[in-house]
């Protein structure tokens, strides 16, 4: 059954055509289906996110606003972030990519509880529409962050009952899958996959789970407390009734630090796939990159102080919260070493994913260098609440983040559809991403620096032209999402049909047919000799791909 | 039970070797909480200051202990499982502690700014 | 020496359609085998259960705040909490673990008599809890002690404090500490509701006669859950109704 005919994608037999119609999609417990469904979600999340975004930096075009209002302003940035983050870059590579690479990465034949991810799902979407609803129930102008005592007050309308109702139960939704892959990963490896036999990206998803199960569930408190206050006056966060606002902070901020590597651990494990295969190489350091994904993980829960230091904070907290910042910073910087030691001596192919993974290094190092301007305490303090914040944000959940999930998105996207995408219209995606994203926010931590404080809808006009670059920049920036986006749709229809292994990687993934089954294995595969074992895999030809061994006649 | 490849598992679950908790252990679990429980009822009605605290949450640890390791059988059962409980009550008690230190320190900031904004003095607990 | 193993999956005991250890109606597709099943879905409860402590941890975290800052209050607040109906909801919760443990036990064994019993008797006992709960709070609220600003204690109620309570002044922020009180025991009322849900689920199944030595995930889970929300009870205990 290794024939080249054996090889071509038999879409009648995938996943795709298994069953049709709604209801075969939308209650669907295929693994597949449920990501994919996530990914048209998570997508439409992020172009709306992102049209919040380009209205926010077109009213920044001038100092004194006024394409909205200013009250339309604070709630425009105060929708971009919550939709941004809860409902793009938090779930985005986990639901998006994890939910379809996961089992067929572990050979197996769906996560451990199907029905659980298709709830997780569904979650969202509710979640989703609660955070839309907040436009119609008059919007909130709070910040994401939601900070009482403001937020908490009467005169807020009742938007913030829906934000935190939206929190609850994208939280839950959140959990549910941390906790599906944590229990896939321990319990349904195959036969000769030891826990450093896993790709990296499952280390990735691992960790990232461990973290969505611990971390989240104290968001979901926050947000039911918060919910309460508002509505019985239970005098928890509300000074007025006896409550301590700075109490919500550390609730808040225990669940959002850790959540940041909920977002960047799952792009760091597609760089270390994508890294590894696009130079030939396996990947350097193993066992340091698996392990420094648990030390992310548990360190980042002992930061989030970093976040406060200007809030009321007793200095003891500051002193000690700042300090263990700066330890987060080894385990990524190993990761990073790693992965150019990687490249060092391979045969580089600078194919879409490959470019917007040497993006990321790029931006990543300066996205967390900017980040340690942060978690020192007396740099915090000036620093803080300006746009050297956003840009540093900016830097590591766009900047690294979203490009590790267009990185991830290139690359499975064969796998997932059947069908390769253009090149030519990938590599013009990363250049414009590259440099509207640049554009965009380098000018950022100038003013920052300068003093232009953050979210306010007006300015001092010595910050225009630093503005005006940054607004061109977020147009470039979106058109190369605008390219992105057509070229992968457009391979739906006009895309090479893909090989089972188009990039000759060695993770099981690539030995189920693109797309594959509805099952993904007839049996289960028994574990390859490593996930970054290039030896045997040889190029046929671009129709047949890659394949391990003699080919049969 | 900590075999995750099929080859392993199919053995274990082969044999049906799964540990049943006898009546013994049970009836003496529920006893031994029975037991404490009244302890703790006993020292709460004796003033020892703030060793009342720690005694309580002693013995509530030490029933809870008995909880996990018998009823839910973390005793026989596979490794990790206890590794995730252990693990999520050290986070919870990473965050109150931290929380309530942060907030025991700060406390002198809020009572400085509540007696500079109202002259008549400190506000009542 | 008080473990036993079933004997074997096909000759542990009469119970109808789950005797069978390999395969049978409820195994899933995606898994080898019933073992398979029954080993990843305990480690699916149990990663459930971490994300529950880390829930109540948040209002742990509460009330050590107010409590660490306001020592005084809650010495003051917990007399008016009656703490024989406390230690006997701790006695109710800890029968109703025996029972939920007994159970397990019993659809291990593949005895569906002992299952139900023991399951209708875990419900009986979690609907008592609710029951004792119940009049507390009702007799509570009806004594105007509510949460926050609506917290006006009657003078009957105040009536019935300690002497030295009496002699004190209420404190003003006495609706500070029920907030606190209806919060998190209210939260774990919630808990003992949706438990006493999937134990009539259970039940339901149970007489159905879907549990036995090669099937019993459901149970052990359910039971796993009422557990948990035990020990939590073990803790509210002392820090509301004896500290």
């Amino acid at each position: 059954m290794t024939t080249a005919a054996a090889d071509a994608p038999d879409r009648a037999g995938s996943y795709l055509a298994h069953g049709r119609g709604a209801r075969s999609w939308l209650l669907s417990l295929d693994h597949k289906r449920i990501g994919v469904m996530y990914l048209v979600a998570i997508g439409a999340s992020l172009l709306l996110g992102g049209v919040f975004a380009l209205v926010l930096r077109l009213n920044l075009w001038r100092p004194s606003g006024g394409l909205v209002s200013n009250d339309g302003y604070n709630r425009l940035f105060t929708l971009h972030g919550a939709v941004m983050i809860f409902l793009f870059v938090i779930p985005g590579i986990p639901a998006a990519l994890g939910n379809f690479v996961l089992p067929l990465q572990l050979g197996a034949k769906d996560v451990a509880f199907p029905r659980v991810n298709l709830l997780s799902f569904w979650l969202y979407a509710l979640g989703a529409v609660l955070f839309v609803a907040t436009l119609v129930a008059g919007g909130i102008d709070t910040g994401w962050t939601l900070y009482p005592p403001y937020s908490l007050e009467s005169a807020r309308g009742l938007g913030i009952l829906l934000a935190l109702g939206a929190l609850f139960v994208v939280g839950f939704s959140s959990i549910l899958t941390g906790l599906n892959f944590i229990a896939t990963i321990h319990r349904m490896r195959p036969p000769g996959m030891g826990w450093f036999d896993l790709p990296l990206f499952l280390w990735a998803l691992y960790a990232t789970g461990l973290i969505q199960v611990i971390a989240t569930p104290v968001l979901g408190i926050t947000a039911a407390m918060g919910f309460l206050e508002r509505v019985f006056h239970l005098g928890l966060f509300m000074p007025e009734y006896g409550g301590d606002p700075v109490l919500f902070q550390h609730f808040f901020w225990f669940y959002s630090h850790p959540a940041v590597y909920i977002m960047i651990l799952p792009a760091m494990g597609v760089v270390s796939e994508v890294v590894s295969v696009f130079s030939r190489k396996p990947i350097f350091g193993y066992r340091f990159i698996a392990m420094s994904s648990i030390a992310i993980a548990v360190i980042g829960f002992l930061v989030w102080g970093h976040h406060m230091f200007v809030s009321g904070q007793s200095r003891t907290a500051s002193v000690i919260f700042s300090g263990l910042t700066l330890l987060v910073a080894i385990p990524s910087a190993i990761k990073t070493f790693n992965w150019l030691a990687t490249m060092y001596k391979g045969a580089i192919v600078l194919a879409t994913p490959m470019v917007y993974v040497l993006t990321f290094f790029a931006i990543f190092a300066v996205g967390g260098l900017t980040g340690l301007f942060l978690g020192a305490l007396a740099t915090d303090v000036p620093l803080h609440d300006t746009y050297f914040v956003v840009a540093h944000f900016h830097f590591v959940m766009v900047g690294a983040v979203m490009t590790a999930f267009l990185a991830g998105l290139h690359y499975w996207w064969p796998k997932m559809t059947g069908r390769m995408y253009s090149e030519r219209l990938g590599l013009v995606s990363a250049a414009l991403t590259f440099v509207g994203f640049h554009l965009t926010f380098v000018p950022q931590f100038v003013a920052g620096v300068l003093g232009m404080p953050r979210r306010y809808a007006t300015y001092a006009p010595a910050f225009a032209g630093h503005n005006r670059l940054s607004t061109v920049g977020a147009f470039v920036l979106a058109s190369g999402l605008v390219v992105a986006l057509y070229g992968l749709l457009r391979s739906l229809r006009t895309g090479r049909p893909a090989p089972a292994n188009p990039w000759g990687a060695a993770s099981l993934e690539w030995s189920a047919s693109s797309p594959p089954p509805w099952d993904n294995f007839e049996r289960t595969p028994h574990a390859p000799p490593g996930p970054y074992d290039y030896t045997g895999l040889r190029h046929v030809s671009d129709e047949v791909g890659w394949v391990r061994g003699e080919v049969t006649p | 039970m900590t075999g995750a490849n099929v080859s392993e598992r199919s053995a274990v679950a082969g044999q049906g070797g799964v540990h049943v908790l006898g009546p013994r252990i049970l009836i003496g679990t529920a006893a031994a909480l029975g037991v404490l429980t009244a302890i703790t009822v006993g020292a709460a009605q004796v003033d020892l200051g703030r060793m009342n605290v720690v005694i309580a949450l002693g013995i509530a640890s030490a029933k809870a202990t008995l909880v996990a390791l018998y009823f839910m059988h973390l005793r026989w059962g596979a490794r990790f499982h206890l590794v995730v409980l252990a693990g999520a009550v050290a986070f919870a008690v990473l965050l109150t502690a931290f929380v309530v230190l942060d907030t025991t320190e700060y406390q002198p900031d809020v009572r400085a700014k509540a007696a500079a904004a109202a002259p008549g003095g400190a506000p009542r607990p | 020496m008080s473990a036993r193993h079933p004997t074997g999956a096909a000759e542990a005991g009469g119970s109808g359609d789950a005797g069978t250890g390999g395969a049978g109606p409820f195994l899933a597709h995606h898994f080898e085998d019933m073992g398979h099943q029954l080993e990843t879905t305990t480690l699916g409860i149990w990663l459930f259960l971490g994300s529950e402590v880390l829930f109540f941890g948040g209002l742990f975290t509460a009330y050590g705040v107010y409590r660490a800052n306001h020592p005084e209050l809650f010495r003051y607040a917990h007399h008016f909490l009656d703490w024989r109906l406390g230690a006997t909801n701790t006695l109710v919760l800890i029968g109703s673990s025996l029972s939920a443990a007994w159970a397990v036990r019993a659809a291990q064994l593949g005895r569906r008599r002992v299952l139900t019993a023991t399951l209708l008797v875990t419900i009986a006992l979690a609907v008592t809890f609710l029951v004792v709960k119940y009049i507390e709070y009702s007799h509570k609220l009806h004594e105007g002690i509510g949460w926050g600003a609506s917290c006006h204690p009657s003078a009957e109620i105040l009536a019935t404090l300690p002497e030295h309570a009496r002699a004190l002044p209420v404190p003003a922020r006495l609706g500070t500490f029920f907030a606190i009180y209806y919060l998190m025991t209210g939260l774990h009322g919630i808990h003992v509701l949706v438990g006493i849900a999937l134990f009539a689920w259970i039940a339901a199944r149970a007489g159905r006669g879907h549990f036995g030595p090669g099937y019993y995930g459901p149970v052990d889970a359910v039971a796993l859950y009422w557990h948990l929300v035990d020990m939590i009870w073990i803790f509210l205990f002392p820090l509301f109704y004896l500290l």
